[in-house]
């Protein structure tokens, strides 16, 4: 797993609601939500974490294999970068 | 003092009245069903959101014996505005205040009065759809003129008469059995241009039916919704 750290894209603001994180491109007019795993590691980022802090952090709250957890995250960020939602630092 | 912005920090996205505002704010909320939230929405952030407003498509939209208004297509500006005032700290406040009951969230939409047009609005309720308080913020990049939101008991004809004169700042009143609300006419050169919408009860429906992303996936995927 790559170890660089990601933030989030200066044109998206992201608020939790209840055990989602919506987020909104406000240059792409698109909305997105996070689910409840999606949205803690959005957030694990936000707070400067690189990847393997956060892969760490998900398995312990969550209670899942850190194996598991590389892969679901892994893709997640794949699909946050797709959308322009997350940049390399 | 109760204040939103924008921040990737939860902690810093929303400050809280200290206890002796929350008292005092809940107790003029009583007397006359209408509270002032001056500097509601953080300048910076007010500013931002006003000049993405600036740049929206608006369309008539006409209230059947209420009133008419142009009305803000819906796009990523309403979506950020309804994020803002659905954050569960800023519906704890409200109830604080207005003692509503439980909130479920707030829906809304940005609306402007033109000056000597054809725009304006009546008295009415707005008790409808589970709507429990009712709330405008300014987003006028210049100061209106008139514009005055009146609010009154129908039994009593006691009335009040309240303005949120600044960018950000908020007008937060009841909905009532006997009470009714209206704007008064816009005067001079510049419209009125607020964010406004109510705190319902129900369910917990982060941007209402009509921005509502689909349904999130069972394993932490992103699922988008375009709001063009």
């Amino acid at each position: 797993m790559e170890s660089d750290k990601l933030k989030p894209n200066k044109d998206v603001v992201s608020r939790r609601v209840g055990d989602e994180v919506i987020l909104v491109h406000l240059e792409r007019d698109a909305m997105y939500s996070l689910n409840p795993t999606g949205a803690r590691a959005w957030e694990l980022l936000n707070e400067g974490l690189d990847l393997e802090a956060t892969e760490a952090a998900l398995a312990d709250e969550f209670g899942v294999d850190r194996a598991e957890v590389r892969s679901e995250l892994e893709s997640l960020i794949a699909e946050l970068e797709h959308a322009h939602l997350l940049e390399k630092v | 003092m109760l204040r939103i912005g924008e921040s990737p920090s939860p902690s810093e996205q929303f400050s809280p009245p200290s206890a002796a505002e929350l008292a005092e704010l809940r107790d003029e909320f009583g007397k006359r069903h209408c509270v002032v939230l001056p500097g509601l929405l953080d300048r910076a952030l007010a500013d931002e959101l006003a000049r993405r407003v600036e740049q929206s498509d608006f369309y008539r939209l006409e209230h059947k014996g209420v009133g008419v208004e142009a009305c803000m297509e819906s796009n990523a500006t309403l979506a950020w505005l309804l994020l803002l005032v659905n954050d569960k700290r800023m519906r704890d406040v409200v109830e604080s205040i207005s003692r509503c009951g439980q909130i479920g969230h707030f829906d809304g939409r940005v609306y402007r009065l033109e000056p000597a047009t054809e725009h304006y609005d009546s008295w009415h309720s707005d008790l409808v759809d589970n709507r429990l308080v009712a709330m405008s913020i300014n987003l006028g990049t210049r100061p209106y003129e008139g514009g005055a939101l009146q609010i009154r008991d129908r039994r009593t004809n006691e009335m009040a008469e309240r303005r949120n004169p600044e960018i950000g700042d908020a007008l937060l009143f009841e909905l009532g059995e006997y009470l009714e609300h209206r704007v008064m006419p816009v005067v001079g050169e510049n419209p009125r241009t607020v964010f406004a919408g109510w705190f319902k009860g129900g369910d917990e429906l982060p941007l209402g039916t009509t921005f509502r992303p689909v349904a999130p996936s069972p394993t932490g995927g992103v699922d988008a919704t375009d709001l063009g």
